[in-house]
């Protein structure tokens, strides 16, 4: 589980200042695909690296399966992201004069893995993605779809608990985009967690929950599984100050050309509480949010 | 992280880098040669000095003590053995009559012939030497006590010619393993030449042999000895030296009055040595200056790769890996470089030096140093030193600014624009 509670992220000082996250009380259910949608700027990214322990975050509490991420030091942050987390980035970050082989091993290597045990287990990724024949080239000679699955690879070969996906699929075609996104659900399948930034709906569509970011804050939360929604909602049903939330007001409807995922919405504020919310409205926050492309 | 695979890394980003790689290699090459260079040369002239003339000091206090009358005295002083030794052309120059008998240190004198002109002594032949009181003419004949002294009996005729007689000190060139040592030696007796009928002849000049070993004479078995050249024996320029010397009565009135320039050991020595602070505090200034510079060229282009790989070291900690690998990948980095450029600006100074040295003989020759050589061999200790400094001042150095990138947060590092 990933909760983040009273979470701030503010960049820089003074006037210049930014805050990214305001106060941002999220629970995610372990073991599910979880996309975070929002406009380009709305903090998705700072969003992503502070659970991925890529940033820090200025006030609040980030806790993944029990841990609590401030409390940490330097060394046991860098554990956390090499064994607890798989973090497959828009640009890929492959070392382009390293083998496939290499880059998709390193996370291993770093942890001292003799270089036996991890080109074995790198190669077994490898195979899952069907790179074996590009084993052996340096990063810089493959394609971006290519590019893209070593470094999914790269991000599963520790076996790590959560994928962290911030717009994989943003520097490649369509078909190597869905390629990627069928990937995610994959993993997701083999029990991780999956939270995936994405700009494109259908692609939002085929997760187990969508976040969706409005200026730092978490504005909506729709559900396209019930058995997810319950888990949240399992979560969800204490508030930050232990008392149970009332739900009575919980609605919720089909999602028009949601895929063959479950049915249901429910749109929830980033504060916890629930809020009403119907077909057409629904549909805007998603084009007004998402659908625009930047 | 294993060691290895750090070194990968390493090893990687001096060829993503190539460029400033070998520049930093190269500056930091010519640096350490200079280093290398200048030290050698510091550190040689020290062991020149110590070998040359805190030496000699020595070993005129040495023979100080072993001839007492007042000419030698003076004459220490003003030319140790290993002067004369070493710079002869010089006071052969100063003193152009003073010529020394050269002493073929061989042979016995039990069945010498009439060729032969100077022996030594060995034990079996002492008492020979001792029974035949009927060739003496003046002082003593050799007795038991005279063994491993500076003495010597010289034939009448010598003696003549060169107006010496029993109480002077002479001095006498052996021929040993260098350059021939100089020895003073007192004669004690002077003997008769005339060939009596059914005997042998005596030697022009006899001393002993215990002696003359232990100042480093060869003595061999071979009987038969070279005639020494007249030029040799002659001892009016001895003769002279000596009037030199009465004419300022000692040598003590000579320093006193301080109105005569005298190479004396003291001067020489003082000189030596002023010169030599001179070249190894130069020497150390040029040193550490370099030192300085190398140090922060090497830290400097350091922190640039540092921070133009910063999105990989982001990459990297993103996946896991630890400050302390940063550091290692960058220490590693600066060891390589550091470790290419002292070995091959070692290869170089041995190349410097090596012409060097004959150009710096030539000068000794020159100045009349005949004899004297300078080791400009690198001192095995000084590379490792000079790479040791190196690394752990680029590792104090670059650690600072390596805190600095480190500190930030790994998005950020990955941001960073760069690669
Ligand atoms: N390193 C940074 N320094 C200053 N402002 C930043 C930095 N990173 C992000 N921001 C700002 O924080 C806000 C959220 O950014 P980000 O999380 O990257 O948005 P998204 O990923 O949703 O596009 C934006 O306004 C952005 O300009
Ligand atoms: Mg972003």
């Amino acid at each position: 589980m990933i909760k983040l509670t009273n979470v701030n992220k503010v960049y820089g000082k003074g006037e210049s200042s930014v805050h990214a996250l305001k106060d941002v009380n999220l629970e995610l259910p372990s073991g599910k695909f979880i996309a975070i949608v929002g406009k380009s700027g709305s903090g998705k990214s700072t969003l992503m690296n502070i659970v991925g322990a890529l940033d820090s975050c200025t006030s609040g509490e980030v806790e993944i399966d029990g841990e609590v991420l401030n409390s940490k030091t330097a060394n046991q942050l860098a554990d956390y992201r090499n064994k607890k987390i798989g973090y497959i980035f828009q640009s890929f970050y492959l070392e382009p004069t390293f083998t496939v082989l290499e880059n998709v091993a390193m996370p291993m290597t770093i942890a001292g893995v003799n270089r036996k045990v991890r080109e074995e287990k790198a190669m077994k990724a490898i195979e899952s993605l069907n790179l074996v024949d590009k084993a052996h080239k340096k990063a810089s000679e493959l394609s971006g779809g290519q590019k893209q699955r070593v470094s999914i690879a790269r991000a599963l070969v520790f076996d790590p608990d959560i994928i962290l996906a911030d717009e994989p699929t943003g520097n490649l075609d369509s078909q190597n985009g869905q390629e990627v996104i069928a990937l995610l659900q994959g993993i997701c399948d083999s029990g991780k967690t999956v939270l995936l930034v994405t700009h494109n709906i259908d692609d939002a569509r085929k997760t187990d929950m969508m976040v969706e970011i409005k200026d730092g804050v978490i504005s909506n939360i729709i559900y396209n599984d019930e058995e997810t929604k319950k888990a949240a909602q399992h979560l969800s049903d204490y508030d930050e100050n232990g008392d149970l939330i009332d739900k009575s007001q919980d609605q919720t409807q089909d999602l028009p050309q949601s895929s063959d995922k479950s049915e249901n919405i429910d749109i929830k504020k980033g504060d916890g509480k629930n809020i009403v919310s119907d077909n057409d409205k629904t549909n805007d926050l998603l084009s007004e949010h998402i659908f625009e492309k930047i | 992280m294993k060691f290895w695979d750090i070194t990968k890394i390493s090893l990687k980003n001096m060829k993503n880098n190539k460029l400033r790689t070998v520049l930093v290699w190269f500056m930091l090459f010519i640096m350490c040669t200079i280093i290398l260079t200048v030290l050698t040369v510091g550190i040689r002239t020290v062991d020149f000095f110590n070998a040359n003339l805190n030496g000699s000091k020595m070993e005129s206090q040495d023979l100080t003590i072993e001839c007492m009358p007042n000419e030698r005295n003076a004459i220490d002083n003003f030319f140790t053995v290993p002067q004369i030794k070493r710079w002869q052309d010089t006071v052969l120059a100063k003193f152009p009559n003073l010529n020394i008998i050269t002493m073929h240190c061989r042979g016995s004198i039990g069945n010498i012939d009439s060729k032969a002109s100077s022996v030594v002594l060995t034990d079996t032949n002492y008492n020979m030497l001792h029974d035949r009181q009927d060739y003496l003419l003046d002082g003593r004949m050799w007795t038991g006590e005279d063994k491993n002294k500076p003495f010597v009996w010289v034939n009448k005729s010598y003696a003549e010619s060169y107006k010496v007689k029993v109480g002077d000190i002479v001095p006498l060139k052996i021929e040993d393993e260098n350059y021939g040592t100089y020895l003073y030696l007192e004669i004690v007796g002077i003997v008769d030449n005339v060939v009596p009928i059914t005997d042998y002849y005596l030697p022009n000049i006899i001393c002993d042999n215990v002696y003359m070993q232990n100042k480093g004479a060869k003595v061999t078995e071979i009987n038969f000895v070279e005639p020494i050249t007249g030029e040799g024996l002659n001892f009016s320029s001895w003769q002279k030296l000596k009037s030199f010397i009465n004419k300022y009565n000692d040598y003590d009135e000579i320093t006193k009055t301080g109105s005569i320039a005298v190479v004396s050991v003291a001067t020489v020595y003082d000189f030596v040595f002023y010169i030599m602070i001179v070249v190894v505090f130069i020497a150390v200034i040029i040193a550490l200056v370099v030192i300085l510079l190398s140090i922060g060229a090497v830290a400097n282009s350091i922190q640039i790769t540092v921070e133009q790989n910063a999105s990989f070291f982001g990459m990297m900690k993103a996946i896991g890996m630890r400050s302390s690998c940063l550091y290692n990948i960058v220490y590693i980095q600066s060891v390589l470089i550091i470790f290419a450029a002292v070995a091959c600006a070692c290869g170089v100074t041995f190349g410097i030096l090596s012409a060097m040295s004959p150009w710096v003989l030539s000068i000794f020759s020159s100045i009349g140093a005949v004899g004297l050589t300078i080791n400009l061999a690198i001192p095995v200790w000084l590379p490792f030193v000079v790479f040791a400094v190196l690394v752990c001042m680029v590792i104090l150095w670059t650690s600072k600014s390596l805190r600095a990138v480190d500190k930030k947060d790994v998005i950020s590092m990955i941001n960073e624009v760069g690669q």
